[in-house]
């Protein structure tokens, strides 16, 4: 029936494409209105457009992009160090009684120090070097990854495990072959939240403590108070956070959706 | 399906003919927050090599229960599984096949991966893996499907494709959990006149469960009638080939029979 | 006579319970637990002191033994640190938190349902929150800075920002969830609006508004952390970040322990007021 699809197409037009239009030019006109409403000053809250135009000449700023590639690279360092580690390690706490008796009582009372309240030890250790950064990053998604993990093996179905075994593979063959991969959408989606939450402790660390990255930038226009910068800032985190989780959004839908 | 066909290197074809299974002073309980439920009490009958017996009976009486142990995926609260004469080991078993009363198809794989992978990992190669999972998926009337995925088979297929897994590894010990219980009538009959076929080829010993009497008779050798849990064996009703043809008197004996057994009366109770 | 009966103790009865043929993945008892748990914890804790003793490979810069952390911690109770004693320290972060997330409730949740119940009202105020939402809240504070100040209003601002988030979402979720088929067996029997949305719609959305409110408050303490730590004059995280410059590394743990200790308790707190409130639902947020 061409109605029903020609109405489902301008749906998902409409919520694609005409609602964040929308949704941009209230918002923008908002801003505007604010800003003119109450002759704020610059310094408190520039133009739209100002920002735009701020935004552009980043872009063209080799300072900028430096800043950028230090972030990223903290952020990529720290996020794979901890997927890695915390995928092995809930996936032998799932596997193993044992593991799993001695690790949670470990697991449980530092899951609940905040990564930020992190970011004061790390400054005290590693001072302001990447290092301090990668090892904040890889602690935070590291707790993510191991409960995620954890909970996602332990709720695979249960004649999958039967299968397995009746098949014949050997327990660790099983673990990882049918109990990492059956769980391993769940595990994807506990990524997608990891790397926010690296990408935020990224920043966050480089406002208390940095002598580079985006976070260190941001600072720095703010004692300036150059807050075009600032709020070009804001928008360039939010925008490499949602790159980043739409990435790993894509690389789990492709690789490895149940299908 | 000749010598040639079998994997090389599959274990269980070394010694092709079925052994013989042994229920020994079986109990088991279950534990739940509710407290212990006794699930099978002294549940003692044997499975002759390379016959097949059907296990009837209510509904969660334990016949799922008593091919896990067959399996060695459960571990007895008393008494004994045997096979061979030896004790069952828990775990990993190489010598049989299993078809669950959920299909348990691994989602990631596509049907054709999902019969193979078992033969791969016996220790076939894949050139003999695939072959005979082509084979076995065929003989299940899913060749179109070789390379779908689980999630766009129907319930019915989904459970061929676990039987077709089972039958490939050409066990000696062929556990059935209700097979045919999700597929509709036509292609059961169907499915069970090929099964039948497949089974007189090489002649495994049989576990097969079902709630479906008429099932059991033509299928079974000997069809072992369980009790309300907790589960006891109720007796043991031998099946002769006249019994197996439908038109015949035997049959409906047979059937009145059993049924009688489980406490269904014949006639149809009263009106 | 056939080999004899193996009778197999009870509590391999309980372990086959779950039918899973993997021995290792069962669960061990309560008591073996808590001795395991409590046995870890003990070695942890010699390990530290074995490692910060005088002679030892850690210096006390870097990681105090235990006593120092517990004499800091008894010194935090008694006087005050930068101006207040640990509890108003406390006191102060909890404010901002509990504020915060209070305010974000009182705005997020009307709004939420507002957008849940009328496809209007969707329309107009969900794509500006789709845009405004990938910016994290953290992100926000040298703008608030600027705004209010180093201070609590900063603060609130950025947990408030953080917070609301959840309560939206989820409250939007919540109405979404609500069966059709119940709101038309309410309707045929003659209840108004205004009724179905207090006793079928609550009733039934309420195990996920709870949720909501949750992960607002892990967001909201999270958040807080990170705020007092660039943008406070009191509070825990100022605490830890001073004591991190003036390497007073006994403090900071204290401070972290402290946090980590408020974490656990709004955890369970919620789980607890979720049990309370819709013991008939099963845990659905992502935490």
């Amino acid at each position: 029936m061409s109605g029903a699809s020609s109405r489902g197409r301008a749906a998902v037009l409409r919520n694609r494409l005409v609602l964040p239009t929308l949704g941009a030019i209230v918002l923008l006109a908002a801003w505007q209105a604010t800003v003119t409403l109450y002759s704020l000053p610059i310094v408190v809250l520039p133009p739209p457009w100002q920002v735009a135009t701020t935004l552009v000449d980043l872009f063209g700023t080799a300072a900028f992009w430096r800043s950028v590639g230090v972030s990223l690279y903290e952020f990529a360092g720290g996020y794979v160090a901890g997927v890695l580690l915390g995928v092995v390690v809930g996936l032998a706490m799932g596997e193993s009684r044992t593991i799993r008796a001695v690790a949670t009582p470990v697991v449980e009372s530092l899951r609940f120090i905040v990564p930020f309240a992190w970011i004061p030890l790390t400054v005290l250790w590693f001072g302001t070097s990447l290092v301090g950064k990668i090892v904040l990053v890889a602690y935070a998604v590291f707790f993510v990854m191991t409960v995620a993990t954890l909970r996602a093996v332990q709720n695979v179905e249960p004649t999958l495990t039967r299968v397995a075994t009746m098949l014949g593979m050997a327990r660790w063959q099983r673990a990882v072959r049918v109990h990492l991969r059956a769980a391993a959408p769940s595990i994807a989606s506990g990524a997608r939240a990891a790397a926010a939450l690296g990408w935020i402790a990224v920043v966050a660390a480089e406002y208390i403590g940095s002598s580079a990255g985006l976070g260190f930038m941001i600072t720095n226009a703010a004692m300036s108070l150059a807050t075009g910068v600032v709020i070009a800032g804001m928008i360039v985190i939010g925008l490499i956070g949602a790159a980043v989780s739409a990435l790993i959004a894509w690389l789990s839908r492709t690789r490895l959706a149940h299908r | 399906m000749n010598a040639a066909d079998r994997p090389v290197d599959h274990p269980g074809a070394a010694a092709m003919p079925g052994g013989e299974l042994a229920f020994d002073r079986i109990c088991h309980e279950y534990a739940t927050q509710a407290g212990c439920i006794e699930v099978l009490r002294g549940v003692s009958f044997d499975v002759s090599p390379g016959s097949v017996t059907c296990v009837v009976g209510p509904s969660g009486c334990g016949k799922s229960t008593l091919l896990g142990l067959a399996a060695g995926l459960i571990t007895p609260a008393s008494g004994e599984v045997r096979w061979d004469r030896a004790p069952v080991t828990p775990g990993t078993n190489l010598h049989l096949g299993m078809a669950f009363q959920q299909p348990g198809l691994f989602p990631w794989m596509t049907v054709h991966e999902n019969v193979a992978i078992g033969l791969r990992t016996r220790g076939a190669d894949r050139a003999t893996a695939r072959r005979v999972a082509d084979e076995f998926i065929a003989t299940v009337g899913l060749a179109d499907f070789r390379h779908a995925y689980p999630s766009q088979l129907s319930g019915g297929m989904a459970q061929r494709v676990g039987i077709a897994r089972a039958l490939a590894l050409r066990p000696r010990l062929l556990l059935m959990d209700e097979p045919f219980a999700a597929v509709d009538a036509f292609t059961r009959l169907k499915l069970q006149q090929e099964f039948k076929a497949l089974l007189a080829l090489h002649r495994p010993t049989v576990l097969f469960v079902t709630h479906d009497v008429s099932e059991a008779i033509l299928l079974g050798d000997r069809i072992v009638v369980m009790s309300q849990r907790p589960a006891t064996v109720l007796r043991e009703i031998p099946v002769s080939r006249e019994d197996r043809n439908r038109a015949s008197a035997a049959y409906a004996r047979k059937l009145a029979e059993t049924l009688e057994c489980l406490g269904v009366p014949s006639d149809g109770g009263s009106e | 006579m056939t080999s004899g009966t193996t009778t197999v103790p009870r509590w391999r009865v309980v372990r086959d319970r779950r039918a899973a043929a993997s021995f290792w993945r069962r669960e061990p008892g309560p008591l073996p637990r808590l001795v395991i748990a409590v046995g870890a914890v003990a070695i942890v804790l010699a390990a530290w002191w074995l490692a910060t003793r005088p002679d030892g490979p850690i210096p006390p810069l870097f990681l105090p033994p235990p006593g120092d952390v517990a004499e800091a911690f008894v010194r935090l109770l008694s006087r005050p640190y930068l101006g207040n004693t640990l509890l108003q320290h406390v006191g102060a972060s909890l404010s901002i938190v509990l504020g915060g997330w209070l305010l974000a409730g009182v705005v997020g949740l009307p709004l939420g349902i507002a957008m849940g119940w009328s496809q209007r009202a969707r329309w107009i105020v969900f794509p500006v929150f789709q845009l405004l939402r990938p910016v994290p809240p953290l992100a926000w504070i040298p703008l608030a800075i600027y705004w209010f100040g180093i201070g609590s209003p900063a603060r609130m601002f950025v947990v408030f920002i953080a917070a609301v988030v959840p309560w939206v979402m989820n409250a939007i979720q919540a109405v979404y969830s609500i069966d059709r088929l119940l709101v038309q067996a309410a309707l045929t029997l003659g209840a108004s609006d205004r009724q179905i949305l207090t006793r079928v719609v609550c009733r039934t959305a309420l195990p996920t508004l709870v949720a909501g409110a949750r992960v607002a408050l892990g967001n909201a303490w999270t958040t807080l952390v990170a705020a007092e730590l660039i943008a406070a004059t009191a509070g825990l995280g100022y605490i830890a970040l001073n004591a991190s410059r003036t390497l007073e590394t006994g403090i900071l743990l204290v401070a972290m322990a402290v946090i980590g200790l408020l974490g656990a308790l709004f955890s369970s707190g919620m789980q607890l007021v979720t049990r309370l409130v819709a013991p008939w639902a099963r845990d659905r947020a992502t935490p």
